[in-house]
């Protein structure tokens, strides 16, 4: 029976739809990246069709905004430079999909080819068409980063890290030592939402990057009640456990933490196809961060310390 | 080999160039799948003979949001017993002959 390949209809048609979507998009606008990216993708042969079938080891995804997701499965026990990419639409609006296309893909090409990423870089910074930008990064719409303890830059609104300097007070901070955990490949995403009044309603945005050849990547989360961003930076070790670095900031707070945890990604029963399970581990594991942050911000205020200063728990 | 995505075939990249494809629904002893449902599983039979010159490729069964492929070679066996998953269609792919398909 292990011969039988499956495939699915409605993520079948959702991938033409975005295909489409695509070609229209083609010839009504200048969308050069997202051409590009797309072509890359035809180019190296990656058929996401094919890569739905049943019984593979699907991992991780890239949720992007509350409109639509997208998901990039990186096959990674193989190790192989293919990526599904699921869509999830709820919105009708063209120049918003193909802009959070042209992030999600950028993010996850990112990740199977450098060079594929590069050529999107000029002077240093990549620059995103964040149609969700209008909303979620209203004063901003780049968010670029580099590779290979380069600096890493996020410039979004009230946020900006450098190189492992927190630049803003309501930066996401990712300290140095957090990129040598993650190979270098610092992959990070952050939600920049610091009011519903002013960005709307959000829930619980999830976003994870998984480099296909070592393995590591980022997860992270951003709850609009808390007004919390986590990273997770993963990676495997020959065990196949997966280590959990988080780390914790947010308006009230600018404590950062690394937490560091471990789970067996296959005890999550992670299928590819929810990410339930995956963010309920997460936010247990927030929830333990922020106890722990709490706690030992308050003792370290009193000891007059600066917020750019961690902690490395154990849990 | 492919299977076109949208379509219920599974081709060869000569037939999907030259865009010969057409699924056959009429009744042919030696090519139409026959079907058998017991309890969960689905057990599909092709009457046709398995030669390396001449043979079934492929069997689909097409259920209500998906497709259940298994491929197979010159010297399988032309039947397949799949996960019943409902009422749909049964396709299969002969080297020679083309498609031909069963409405269950």
């Amino acid at each position: 029976m292990d011969r039988i390949e499956r495939y699915n209809l409605d993520i079948m048609q959702q991938w033409n739809e975005f295909k489409q979507n695509l070609n229209e998009y083609k010839s009504n606008g200048d969308v050069s990246k997202v051409v590009k990216l797309i072509d890359i993708i035809e180019q190296n042969n990656i058929q996401p069709e094919i890569q739905l079938i049943e019984g593979r080891d699907w991992l991780v995804f890239h949720g992007v905004g509350n409109t639509r997701e997208i998901r990039v499965y990186p096959v990674v026990t193989s190790f192989c430079n293919q990526l599904v990419i699921e869509e999830e639409t709820h919105s009708k609006v063209v120049d918003r999909t193909i802009t959070s296309y042209s992030f999600s893909f950028v993010m996850g090409l990112r990740l199977i080819k450098e060079s594929v990423v590069n050529s999107f870089v000029s002077d240093g910074e990549i620059e995103y068409m964040l149609c969700e930008g209008e909303r979620y990064f209203s004063d901003c719409n780049k968010l670029g980063f580099q590779y290979h303890g380069k600096k890493l830059l996020f410039k979004c609104g009230k946020l900006i890290y450098v190189d492992g300097r927190l630049i803003n007070k309501n930066s996401i901070y990712l300290p140095t030592d957090m990129e040598v955990a993650c190979d270098r490949e610092i992959l990070a995403n952050v939600d920049f939402k610091t009011s519903e009044e002013e960005y709307g309603v959000y829930g619980v945005h999830e976003s994870m990057l998984i480099n296909p050849d070592t393995a590591n990547g980022a997860v992270v989360i951003y709850d609009k009640d808390d007004k919390t961003s986590l990273c997770f930076p993963l990676f495997y070790d020959e065990k196949r456990l997966i280590n959990v670095h988080s780390f914790i900031s947010n308006d009230l707070l600018q404590f950062p933490v690394i937490a560091k945890c471990g789970v067996d990604i296959q005890a999550l029963n992670y299928d590819g196809h929810s990410t339930k399970e995956l963010g309920e581990f997460l936010k247990k594991r927030r929830t333990i961060a922020k106890s722990l942050v709490k706690a030992e911000y308050d003792t370290q205020v009193t000891e007059g310390l600066t917020n750019a200063q961690m902690l490395l728990l154990e849990f | 080999m492919y299977f076109y995505e949208g379509k219920e075939l599974v081709v060869s990249d000569k037939e999907l160039k030259d865009n010969a494809l057409k699924v056959n629904y009429e009744f042919n002893e030696k090519h139409t799948p026959s079907f058998e449902i017991v309890g969960d599983k689905l057990l599909v039979k092709v009457n046709h003979g398995m030669s390396e010159e001449h043979y079934i490729t492929a069997i689909v069964y097409k259920y209500e949001n998906g497709y259940d492929v298994v491929r197979l070679n010159a010297n399988d066996e032309p039947n397949w017993e799949f996960e019943y998953k409902g009422n749909g269609e049964i396709f299969e792919h002969c080297n020679l002959h083309g498609i031909f398909a069963i409405k269950m």
